[in-house]
C-alpha cells in the first residue's frame, strides 16, 4: 500500500490556558488520508477543526502522538519546508493571505520562496492561473477582485508551488453564494485532476460533495465515513449543533410520521425517487 | 410611521473616471412593524440602499424621510431621527474599541446625551437582550471574548440606542447553526415584543423565508421584486435566478418534488412544515389510488 | 469613495522610459539631481531644460500629469521665488518702503525656481513611469550591496510591497468602521482639535486591532507558503539591463559632463 498523504496517529494538541489548566483543542485523533481523496472535515465553531488542519502544514506540531505528511514526520524541523511545499493551505479571510499588489506577483510568491528559476516561475504562474480560470486578471490589483476570485488566486499560489495536497480552512465562510460556488467548482476540478483536497467547513452542503466526511466535536474525531453514512445520522449531527441536508432531515421526519422510507436518503433526487415509489 | 424613499438614486465618484451608479430611481416605503428581507447578489446595490436608510449615505437624487423627516438636514431633530435607525454592519465585532464590554455598549447612548443612570439601564437591558450576563461580562475586555460573544456585544451596542428600525447586514456570517439561531431568536423576539421594524440583508434564504414577512430583491441597482417572501419564492424562480439569487433549500426540494409530479405545497417556511406538506401530499395521493 | 484612489503615481505605458530598468532610472534620477546643482549660467540652464523636455517627450505622458505633480508643492515654489527676489542685494528695479526687488533677485529667483521645478518633474517622471512594485524591486537591488553593513535590503522591500498591497484594504476598512461608529452617533467632523482627536479613538482602536489581526494572519499565510526571508529566494521578474539602459546612462553621463564642463571651463 502506498504511503498516505496525511497520517495522524493518536494525535493531540493541548495548551495551557490563563488559569493554568491544560486544554485539549484536538484530542487523540487517528486518521489517514490517501492521495487523491476529497475529505471534508466538519464541526461547529471552536470544535478544533481549524487547529487540526494547521498540523497538516506544520503551522502547529502535535503535543502528543504524531502527524506524518507523505511519510515525513511534522515534528522533524528539517522536514518543515519539504512538507509545506507538498501541502498548501488556503485560509478563511481572502484578504489576509495575498502578499503582493499584483495578482501574478502573488501567485509567484510561493515558487520564489522555493528558489525556482525565473523562467520556470513564469511558466508555473501562467499554468496555475489557467487552472483556476483567472488568466485575464493576471495584472490586476487584488483589492479589485471579488472574494471568490481572491480565494482562487490563493489556490493558484499553491498550484504554482506544485503542491500535491490543498488544505482549505473554511475558504467560503466569508463569501457570497456565487463566490462559494466558484471556489467549490475549482477545488472539485482540481481534485478530479488528482490533487488531494482537505476541506474544513461548517456548510454541510459543501461536505456532501466530498468523497469522505470527518466530524470533529470537542476536539475529538466523532464520525468518519462516506457522506451518506454521516448525513443519515440526522439526530446526532443536530445534537452536535451541525446542519444536515434538507432531504435527509425530511426523510427522517417522514419516517417518524409513519411513511416507510429508506434510511439512506440524503439528496432531493433520492427523496423524489423514494416518494414516487411510495405513492 | 415609516421610512420612505422617493425616486432615490445614488452614484459613486460623480465626475471621476470611477463613476458608478449603485442605485437607480428607487421608490419604496418600509412601514413600522415590518420584517423586511433584502436580497441580491454582491454589487446589486443592497449595501448602498441600507446605508441610505439612516443617512450614512445621502442620495445623489431623490429624498429619504424617516417618520416624515428629511434626514439630510443638519438639524438636531434630523440627527435624532437618524438614531431611530440602528445599523448592524457585517462582522460588527471589528468595530469594538472600548476597554470593557459595558463601556463599548454605552458608546451609542452616551453620544445621544443620556444621563449616567439611563445609560447604565440601557447597557444592562442590551446585554440581557444578547444573553450576556452584566455582572460576569460587563467589566471584561471585549477583545478577550470568543468571536460569537464579540458579535453579540457589537449588536448590543446598537440595541442600546433603542432603534425603531433595526438594519442587520449579514448578521450570521461566519457563525455555525447554533450561533445563528442565538442571534435570530433574539431579533425575532425583539421584533415581536417591542414591535421594532427589522431590515435583514442576507444571502441565507433560509433565514429570510423563516423570518421576513416582506422580501425585496435587488438586481443591477434596481428593485425587481417586492412582496411576500413565500409568494416570491413560489412564483418568481426565473427572475430570482436572473438576479443571481436562489430559493431557500426547503423550497428547492419541494419544488423539485412538484416537478416529479408529487402534490406538495411549496409555500412553507420550515423543514417541519415541509414534512407536513409532503406527508399530506403523499397520503392524499395514496388514498386517491 | 476612499477606495477610488490610485496606487502610487504610476501611469501605465510602453514608452522608452517605461521600459528602462528601475535601477537605471533610480540611479539616473539621483545623478541628475546632483548634476542640476552644477548649472549656474543661463546656457547651462538651457541644457538642463532641453534635457528635461526631451525626457518628458520620450515618456509620452500627458502634460496635465506634470502640472498635477507640481500642484501640491506650489507653496514651496512660490516661497523659494519670493526669498530670492526680495533678499538678494543688487540693482534695485522696484522699491516700496523697505521691500525691494533687485535685478539679481529676479535672476537668482528664476534660476532657483527652475532648479526646483526640474527636480520635481524629473522625480515625477520616475514614479509615473515605474510601477510601485518594480520600484520596490529596484530599491532592493540597489540596497543589496549595503547588506554587509547591516542594511536589511530584502526586509525593507518586502515591507514596502506589503504596505502597497494593504493600503486599499485598510482604506476600505477605515470607511466601514467610520460608518459603523457614525451609526452609533460618533462625530468625526466637528469640535475643537482636542475633541476631534479624542473622537478618533473609536476609529483608531478598531483599525489598529484589525491591522494587527491582519498582520498575524498574513504572517501565518506567508509561512505556509514557505517564506523564510530573502535567503535563497528567486524572483519571477528578474531585473536585467538592456541596451536601453546603456543609452539612458550614457545620456545622463553626457549631460552631467557638459554641465561640469560649463561650470568650470567656460
Amino acid at each position: 500500500m502506498s504511503i498516505p498523504m496525511i497520517k495522524l496517529d493518536h494525535m493531540s494538541h493541548s495548551y495551557t490556558d490563563e488559569e493554568g489548566k491544560q486544554v485539549y483543542a484536538v484530542r487523540d485523533v487517528s486518521l489517514s488520508i490517501q492521495t487523491g481523496e476529497f475529505v471534508a472535515i466538519i464541526g461547529t465553531n471552536g470544535s478544533g477543526k481549524s487547529t487540526l488542519a494547521k498540523h497538516f502544514n506544520v503551522l502547529l506540531v502535535p503535543t502528543e502522538g504524531t502527524c506524518e505528511v507523505c511519510g515525513m514526520r511534522t515534528d522533524d524541523p528539517d522536514l518543515t519546508w519539504d512538507i509545506r511545499q507538498k501541502v498548501g493551505m488556503v485560509f478563511q479571510n481572502p484578504d489576509n493571505q495575498i502578499v503582493a499588489a499584483i495578482v501574478e506577483e502573488d501567485v509567484a510568491f510561493g515558487p520564489e520562496n522555493l528558489g525556482v528559476p525565473s523562467e520556470e516561475i513564469k511558466k508555473r504562474v501562467k499554468a496555475a492561473l489557467e487552472r483556476v480560470n483567472m488568466t485575464q486578471y493576471a495584472h490586476h490589483g487584488p483589492h479589485l477582485l471579488s472574494g471568490g476570485q481572491k480565494q482562487r488566486i490563493a489556490i493558484a499560489g499553491i498550484l504554482a508551488m506544485q503542491s500535491q495536497c490543498i488544505v482549505l480552512d473554511e475558504p467560503t465562510a466569508m463569501l457570497d453564494p456565487i463566490g462559494r460556488k466558484e471556489v467549490m467548482d475549482t477545488i472539485h476540478q482540481l481534485n478530479a485532476e488528482g490533487i488531494t483536497v482537505i476541506l474544513i467547513t461548517h456548510f454541510m452542503e459543501e461536505a456532501v460533495t466530498a468523497d469522505r466526511v470527518v466530524v470533529i466535536n470537542h476536539g475529538r474525531l466523532q464520525m468518519d465515513g462516506k457522506p451518506r453514512d454521516i448525513f443519515t445520522h440526522v439526530r446526532e449531527l443536530k445534537d452536535m449543533g451541525l446542519d444536515v441536508p434538507v432531504s435527509a432531515e425530511l426523510a427522517l421526519r417522514l419516517r417518524e410520521k409513519g411513511i416507510s422510507l429508506d434510511g439512506t436518503i440524503i439528496t432531493k433526487e433520492e427523496l423524489g425517487d423514494a416518494l414516487c415509489q411510495y405513492s | 410611521m415609516s421610512i420612505q424613499l422617493e425616486n432615490v438614486s445614488y452614484t459613486y465618484g460623480v465626475g471621476t473616471p470611477f463613476e458608478k451608479t449603485a442605485l437607480r430611481n428607487v421608490t419604496m416605503e418600509i412601514s413600522s412593524g415590518d420584517f423586511v428581507g433584502i436580497i441580491g447578489h454582491t454589487g446589486s446595490g443592497k449595501s448602498t440602499l441600507v446605508q441610505m436608510l439612516n443617512g450614512l449615505l445621502h442620495p445623489t437624487m431623490g429624498q429619504v424621510t424617516v417618520n416624515g423627516m428629511d434626514i439630510r438636514q443638519k438639524s438636531k431633530a434630523a440627527m435624532d431621527m437618524r438614531h431611530k435607525v440602528g445599523m448592524v454592519f457585517q462582522y460588527p465585532e471589528y468595530q469594538l474599541f472600548e476597554e470593557t464590554v459595558a463601556k463599548d455598549i454605552a458608546f451609542g447612548p452616551r453620544n445621544m446625551g443620556l444621563t449616567e443612570e439611563e445609560i447604565e439601564q440601557r447597557v444592562k437591558e442590551a446585554m440581557e437582550f444578547v444573553h450576556l450576563d452584566y455582572e460576569e461580562y460587563g467589566n471584561r475586555s471585549p477583545f478577550r471574548l470568543s468571536g460569537g460573544q464579540m458579535r453579540r456585544v457589537a449588536i448590543a451596542g446598537v440595541i442600546a440606542i433603542h432603534p425603531e428600525y433595526l438594519i442587520l447586514d449579514e448578521p450570521s456570517a461566519g457563525l455555525d447553526p447554533v450561533g445563528r439561531e442565538e442571534i435570530f431568536s433574539e431579533v425575532q423576539r425583539w421584533h415581536e415584543e417591542k414591535n421594532i421594524t427589522v431590515i435583514l440583508v442576507s444571502h441565507n434564504m433560509e433565514d429570510i423565508s423563516r423570518l421576513a414577512n416582506r422580501l425585496i430583491v435587488l438586481d443591477h441597482s434596481e428593485i425587481i421584486l417586492d412582496g411576500e417572501p413565500l409568494e416570491i419564492f413560489a412564483k418568481q424562480q426565473d427572475l430570482l435566478h436572473r438576479a443571481g439569487v436562489s430559493v431557500p433549500p426547503v423550497t428547492e426540494v419541494l419544488q423539485y418534488l412538484q416537478g416529479r409530479g408529487l402534490p406538495v405545497e411549496d409555500r412553507v417556511r420550515t423543514v417541519e412544515e415541509a414534512a407536513a406538506s409532503i406527508y399530506a401530499g403523499v397520503r392524499g395521493n395514496t388514498h386517491a389510488h | 469613495m476612499l477606495t477610488d484612489i490610485t496606487l502610487g503615481q504610476y501611469f501605465p505605458g510602453h514608452s522608452f522610459l517605461h521600459k528602462l530598468d528601475p535601477r537605471a532610472k533610480i540611479m539616473a534620477t539621483m545623478i541628475f539631481i546632483i548634476a542640476i546643482f552644477f548649472a549656474e549660467s543661463l546656457p547651462a540652464y538651457g541644457v538642463v531644460t532641453a534635457f528635461v523636455v526631451l525626457n518628458f517627450v520620450v515618456s509620452r505622458l500627458p502634460l496635465k500629469l506634470i502640472v498635477k505633480s507640481l500642484k501640491p508643492l506650489w507653496i514651496i515654489i512660490v516661497f523659494t521665488m519670493g526669498i530670492h527676489i526680495f533678499t538678494t542685494p543688487g540693482i534695485v528695479l522696484w522699491q516700496y518702503g523697505f521691500i525691494s526687488i533687485t535685478k539679481e533677485g529676479v535672476y537668482q529667483g528664476s534660476l532657483m525656481t527652475a532648479r526646483l521645478v526640474y527636480l520635481i518633474i524629473f522625480s515625477s517622471l520616475l514614479t509615473y513611469t515605474t510601477s510601485p512594485i518594480v520600484l520596490t524591486d529596484g530599491i532592493e537591488h540597489i540596497l543589496n550591496p549595503f547588506r554587509r553593513i547591516g542594511v536589511p535590503a530584502h526586509e525593507l522591500a518586502m515591507m514596502m510591497t506589503i504596505a502597497l498591497r494593504f493600503i486599499p484594504t485598510l482604506l476600505e476598512e477605515t470607511d466601514r468602521i467610520m460608518k459603523a461608529q457614525t451609526a452609533r452617533g460618533a462625530n468625526f467632523t466637528s469640535g475643537s482639535i482636542l475633541q476631534r482627536g479624542k473622537n478618533m479613538i473609536p476609529l483608531l482602536v478598531p483599525l489598529f486591532v484589525s491591522a494587527f489581526r491582519r498582520a498575524d494572519e498574513l504572517a501565518t499565510a506567508m509561512e505556509a507558503r514557505c517564506y523564510r526571508g530573502g535567503e535563497g529566494r528567486t524572483r519571477m521578474n528578474e531585473l536585467s539591463y538592456t541596451y536601453r539602459d546603456g543609452i539612458a546612462m550614457a545620456a545622463i553621463v553626457l549631460v552631467t559632463g557638459i554641465l561640469i564642463w560649463m561650470r568650470w571651463f567656460i
